[in-house]
């Protein structure tokens, strides 16, 4: 019965949802530019597609041709959808990224798909508003939880991945973290690794951090506020001490979990 | 009655999309679980693979008219993340026997080094600049063991059980 209100009244009581979710959209439309800029340069689809089929590597994607425009107008869309106003320029930054985007990633079929949250969030982002004041509220608060519970199982899968693939040294040992900062790590965090340690509580922690994430979007807005930056430093430690950012996750965290404007934070100061 | 009809709408959408997203969540949760990777779907399992205390890593050594240099990490020799630059060129140099396509892969990854240079973003390294006006001429990749028990990250060795596993050069 509790998780039934829990559950009813984060799907469709988030506070001051409309004005949350246009702030959503321009964090989104930025972040999907910018994510275009990153992908690989569609001469590199051209020279290298022969090779990838020849050994049998990559899959049906976009030709070369078609991958460059589809980067330009992801790009193009993002920035017009970061006015926040617009699902229709949502949804096509959504389109023409996503196809980008997958292109980029059926090349080789080893090649991770660790930014695709990005495509999934806007298509979210993109769903039209009702006209009647009652259902765009209840739809927009939707919408921001579904994408809160979309990040929340980004978290919760890194957590399960490294325990079900090697819980030993995540929970441990602390070897697997020790490694990846002496092959990837910054000069500061180098130095670390004179204390092998202090990896294991290291590494306790960071799977702490990805485990009790996913779980706080139950917890109400105040609940999620404080995961939110604990998320937002746990992605700050990882770009000063290995240089993975993961910024296309970490940038969209103030507009979904932290962010709460005016009107609201005076609602919570008034008599209910 | 036409409002009716319009929430009734409403509804029924909104649990369309309610359903689809729980979808796309368990087949992502699933995908973890079953450590595969297909768009848009991710496991999301950096770092979810043990490294053990002694691990092998690929080297790489670039030639040109003054030499070879010192074997380096072989993040910036394309231009996408890190991580896919090692998967790539495991399954090109190390998976893959065709030569000939080892080779017109190691001659197309030469000439943008020297023509196409990028800067690094994110997780894309920058490439490695040419020291001399002709530019890299060659690549030779290694093979090597990382022991943290005496590795120095500041100078990235000792390097231990070196193998060379490919090696090119531009005919003069």
């Amino acid at each position: 019965m509790i998780l039934a209100r829990v559950v009813h009244d984060l799907l469709y009581e988030q506070p001051n949802a409309e004005a949350r979710l246009r702030t959503i959209r321009t964090s989104l439309g930025l972040v999907g530019a910018l994510s275009m800029y990153g992908l690989p340069p569609a001469e590199f689809v051209t020279a290298h597609r022969p090779d990838f089929e020849q050994a049998g590597v990559t899959e049906r994607a976009l030709p070369a041709c078609t991958y460059r425009w589809m980067k330009l107008a992801g790009a193009g869309f993002g920035l017009a959808s970061a006015r926040g106003n617009s699902a229709g320029l949502t949804f096509a930054a959504a389109l023409t990224s996503g196809a980008a985007s997958h292109t980029s990633a059926s090349l080789f079929r080893r090649l991770w798909t660790y930014d695709s949250h990005v495509a999934a969030l806007m298509l979210l982002a993109s769903l039209p508003l009702p006209v009647h004041d009652l259902e765009r509220r209840r739809r927009a608060s939707m919408m921001i939880a579904l994408m809160q519970a979309l990040i929340g199982c980004v978290y919760a899968q890194a957590a399960l991945s490294k325990l079900h693939n090697d819980p030993q040294s995540w929970l441990r040992t602390g070897d697997t973290l020790r490694g990846s900062v002496a092959i990837l790590g910054t000069p500061g965090a180098r130095k670390f690794l004179n204390y092998p340690k202090i990896f294991p509580a290291l590494s306790i922690g960071a799977v702490a951090v990805e485990a009790v994430v996913p779980l706080a979007v139950l917890g109400g807005p105040s609940v999620q506020r404080y995961a939110g930056m604990a998320a937002l430093a746990f992605h700050g430690s990882t770009a000063a001490s290995m240089r993975i950012p993961f910024w296309h996750l970490a940038s969209l965290l103030p507009a979904i979990f932290i962010h709460r404007n005016r009107r609201e934070r005076v609602d919570e100061g008034s008599p209910k | 009655m036409r409002i009716m009809g319009a929430h009734t709408r409403n509804a029924r959408a909104d649990g369309m999309v309610l359903a689809l997203t729980a979808v796309y969540l368990l087949n992502q949760v699933r995908h973890t679980w079953q450590r595969r990777k297909r768009w848009p779907f991710c496991s999301y399992d950096m770092f979810s693979y043990p490294l053990g205390t002694r691990f092998p890593q690929p080297r790489v050594q670039l030639l040109d008219d003054i030499g070879a240099t010192e074997p380096m990490p072989v993040y910036g020799l394309l231009p996408v993340e890190f991580f896919r630059t090692v998967a790539i060129l495991d399954e090109i140099f190390y998976e893959c026997s065709d030569e000939a396509l080892q080779d017109r892969f190691a001659d197309r990854l030469l000439w943008r080094l020297n023509e196409r240079p990028w800067r690094g973003f994110d997780e894309v390294r920058a490439s490695v600049r040419p020291r001399t006006l002709t530019g890299w001429t060659g690549l030779r990749l290694l093979d090597v063991v990382i022991d943290l028990a005496d590795y120095d990250a500041e100078i990235d060795g000792p390097l231990h059980d070196v193998q060379p596993f490919y090696s090119y050069r531009w005919a003069a």
